[in-house]
């Protein structure tokens, strides 16, 4: 008996529970990501853009939606676009949306350009994954096209990026201002006296 | 009043020096237009049903080593909702054991089996298209979200409301050991679990 159990193995743990726990396992499965297609111009290095995505689950349980950004070969890309430089630059707020059978919700996408001019004038392609959480043998996965053209010019953040060395230039120079301001001062006093 | 006019000068230097980093930045911020292109309402979506497979080998959904099951090409229906067309895709990985992630089948990527290797295969059968393929089902990578599932070679993307079939075809894994003339699997009885994502991008 256990030799016929050990010469035998599951093929999917979710096809068994399919099978052994839901009689019914041929489940729908449906969801709708809109839009399919979003094209940010003239986005300055330096700068943030922020856009919407709805995601409709149209199946008749509820769904935990995950994000993930992904580099398609150039082949599948738009013409004229390259392969966009760095994931990181792109955040969905919520990460992880749970949207009950029927609903439909949005996802806040937000996309961040380092403030360095090598990245001043470039055509990307990204594609931004969009996936129902589930155990089952068929996962459906949907991809919106996000294409970002970036501006010529180069955002930097006056707070964030004043350089040190100017700081200290100009607190030199202040400090040498009143120095020079006070010696004149005693030896002008003393002139007097 | 020299004096004075001179600390003036320097505090008024001190400032334009600081300004000079500060002009041009507020100069781009106010003259910068970003444009975001929405293309409209254009949204995508595609459902399948089953997307499970009870394989019936032994009633219990158990298989055995190094051994071909099919689902047959009609199994699974794909159907393209939303109201813009698409390009599909399919992917499978690694099975993981349910009971102990330390043991995996890894996903063959020319289509034999061997010990801890199985494959995994798509069918399609549509005489109406013409479209009549087994094909070796690889594995996502950064730079590739698997195989064209649809279109295939030469044919056209699928628009909204088409309706597609298709079917999975496993081989699996070698036995870890033989005993007896008998293969068997080291993890015997458990379940190994994987996933087979079809994807759809915009066209």
């Amino acid at each position: 008996m256990l030799e016929k159990r050990s010469s035998l193995i599951c093929l999917v743990a979710v096809l068994i529970t399919g099978a052994v726990l839901w009689p019914s396992p041929a489940q729908a499965h449906s969801f709708t990501v809109s839009p399919a297609e979003i094209n940010i111009d003239n986005l300055t290095p330096g700068q943030e853009a922020e856009f919407e995505l709805t995601i409709r689950n149209d199946d008749d349980i509820t769904h935990r939606f995950t994000f993930a950004a992904y580099h398609p070969e150039q082949k599948d890309r738009r013409e004229g676009r390259a392969e966009f430089p760095d994931d990181d630059w792109i955040s969905f707020s919520p990460q992880r949306p749970e949207i009950p059978p029927n609903s439909s919700s949005t996802v806040k996408v937000q996309v961040a350009i380092p403030p360095d001019s090598k990245w001043a004038n470039k055509d990307w392609e990204i594609w931004l994954g969009v996936t129902p959480e589930s155990s089952n043998l068929l996962a459906v996965k949907l991809y919106v096209r996000l294409l970002v053209s970036t501006g010529g010019n180069v955002y930097a953040n006056p707070r964030a990026n004043l350089p040190i060395w100017a700081i200290v230039i100009a607190l030199v120079i202040l400090v040498l201002s009143f120095y020079y301001f006070r010696v004149r001062k005693r030896q002008e006093k003393r002139s007097q006296s | 009043m020299k004096e004075v006019k001179i600390s003036v000068i320097g505090i008024l230097s001190a400032v334009i020096f600081v300004l000079m980093f500060y002009l041009p930045a507020s100069a781009l911020d106010s003259s910068g237009t970003i444009t975001i292109t929405m293309t409209g309402s254009k949204e995508i979506s595609i459902s399948l049903e089953p997307i499970n497979w009870s394989l019936e080998a032994d009633g219990d959904g158990t298989v055995s080593a190094n051994t071909e099951y099919t689902t047959g090409a009609q199994w699974c229906t794909l159907t393209v909702g939303g109201n813009y067309d698409v390009k599909t895709y399919i992917a499978g990985e690694d099975a993981v054991c349910t009971d102990e992630p330390a043991y995996k089948w890894i996903l063959s990527t020319d289509g034999n089996n061997n010990v801890g290797v199985y494959a995994l295969w798509f069918e399609v059968d549509d005489a109406e298209h013409g479209d009549q393929r087994c094909t070796l089902i690889p594995e996502a990578t950064e730079e590739s979200p698997g195989e064209n599932l649809w279109p295939y070679p030469g044919g056209s993307n699928l628009s909204p409301g088409d309706i597609r079939h298709f079917g999975l075809k496993l081989l699996t894994p070698q036995p870890d050991f033989t005993d007896g003339g008998t293969g068997y699997f080291l993890n015997g009885g458990v379940g190994m679990q994987t996933t087979v994502t079809i994807s759809a991008v915009a066209a």
